[in-house]
């Protein structure tokens, strides 16, 4: 059953419609706020109120739109004004801590980025280090991570971001594209100071 | 397409979006770039990163449960609300009907209070008193106050409305 249905069936008032697009959808729209919030409470707590706020105004949603979109949507700005409120100083945290793990003298990760003659995957491979990714991540602008995590995490295409954030689409590939860019800088950086 | 620098074009070939003429070209140019093999590594850690995020099952039981109770809320919310400006609206209509048929009427004599203040329109189409044209612009302005009274009053309805 497509979205569209499974929503007008929810608009005749299915709660189980309504309950299979939210299982359709829950972890990558966990995943997202999850990714920009990093704190498990606080995204749980967005994730819950996406999907009442989504329900609240099922009404208003018509079929020209995708629902995935509109929900991502929904959840980008619930999560972007959190993290625009306290992402910064979370990012910080866990800078400070990510700085006192290296003094730990633990493996580095530095050591593992490949030279130019690698390829892709091994460059892959050398940010297995989940935790150092995370936290380059949180370096970005939030309109970056936003940008990144969205196409991540909604499965949409570049062109649907644009036509769900209302911008051209070089202006969201530009975006993303300083985003990896700074990201790269961010993980090359600590592997020059390690 | 065309415009799109390198930097560009490997997020697009990293998902998938880049149409296939231009793809084999930037296979070809990736052999040749460390700086976009790069970037597609990071692309490539960015994505193992990530794709092990899960909504915690008793989250979502518990969303669930919260929309088995709020669904009911909001689905009589609605209805409550829609019922409430259908009742308003009727209600309006038969004001202004009746407000217009009444001066409407070739003879009447109102007196009214609006605002505190009382006017007085008396009209009459017996010769030698006020003929029709000079009654009708007293008439109707009368009438517009009272529906621009009337509207505001159907507009703070609405916002109370909207408001819950």
């Amino acid at each position: 059953m497509t979205d569209a249905e499974l929503v007008s069936l929810a608009k005749a008032g299915d709660r189980d419609a309504f309950g299979v697009l939210v299982d359709r959808y829950k972890d990558p729209v966990y995943g997202f706020i999850l990714s920009l919030v990093r704190r498990e409470d606080i995204a749980g707590d967005i994730f819950q109120e996406v999907f009442i706020k989504v329900l609240r105004n099922i009404d208003r949603y018509r079929e020209e739109g995708k629902f995935k979109a509109w929900l991502f949507m929904a959840a980008s700005n619930m999560a972007m004004d959190y993290y625009r409120k306290e992402g910064r100083l979370a990012a910080m945290e866990i800078s400070l801590d990510y700085e006192t793990q290296d003094d730990g003298g633990s493996e580095s990760l530095h050591s593992k980025i490949p030279s130019g003659e690698a390829t892709p995957e091994q460059y892959a491979l050398s940010y297995e280090n989940s935790d150092r990714v995370k936290a380059a991540l949180k370096k970005l602008s939030p309109e970056q991570l936003e940008v990144i995590l969205l196409k991540e995490f909604s499965g949409m295409t570049f062109k649907e971001i644009a036509l769900t954030l209302g911008e051209p689409l070089g202006t969201v590939l530009a975006r993303m594209s300083r985003g990896l860019k700074k990201l790269r800088a961010e993980l090359e950086a600590e592997n020059g100071n390690a | 397409m065309e415009t799109l620098d390198h930097s560009e074009k490997v997020l697009l070939y990293h998902y998938g979006e880049l149409p296939e003429p231009e793809r084999a070209a930037f296979e070809r140019h990736l052999a040749d770039c460390p700086d976009c093999r790069a970037t597609l590594g990071v692309l490539r850690g960015v994505h193992m990163v990530l794709a092990d995020a899960a909504a915690p099952s008793a989250l979502v039981e518990g969303l669930k449960g919260r929309f088995g109770t709020k669904w009911y809320q909001a689905l009589f919310h609605r209805h409550v609300l829609r019922l409430a400006a259908a009742g308003a609206c009727v209600s309006a209509a038969f004001i202004v009907m009746t407000s217009v048929n009444l001066s409407n009427r070739a003879d009447f004599t109102e007196r009214t209070i609006v605002s505190g203040a009382k006017f007085d329109v008396k009209v009459s189409t017996s010769a030698g008193k006020e003929t029709p044209a000079e009654k009708k612009p007293a008439a109707l302005s009368y009438q517009k106050d009272d529906i621009d009274a009337l509207m505001d009053e159907i507009s703070a309805i609405s916002s109370s409305m909207e408001s819950l």
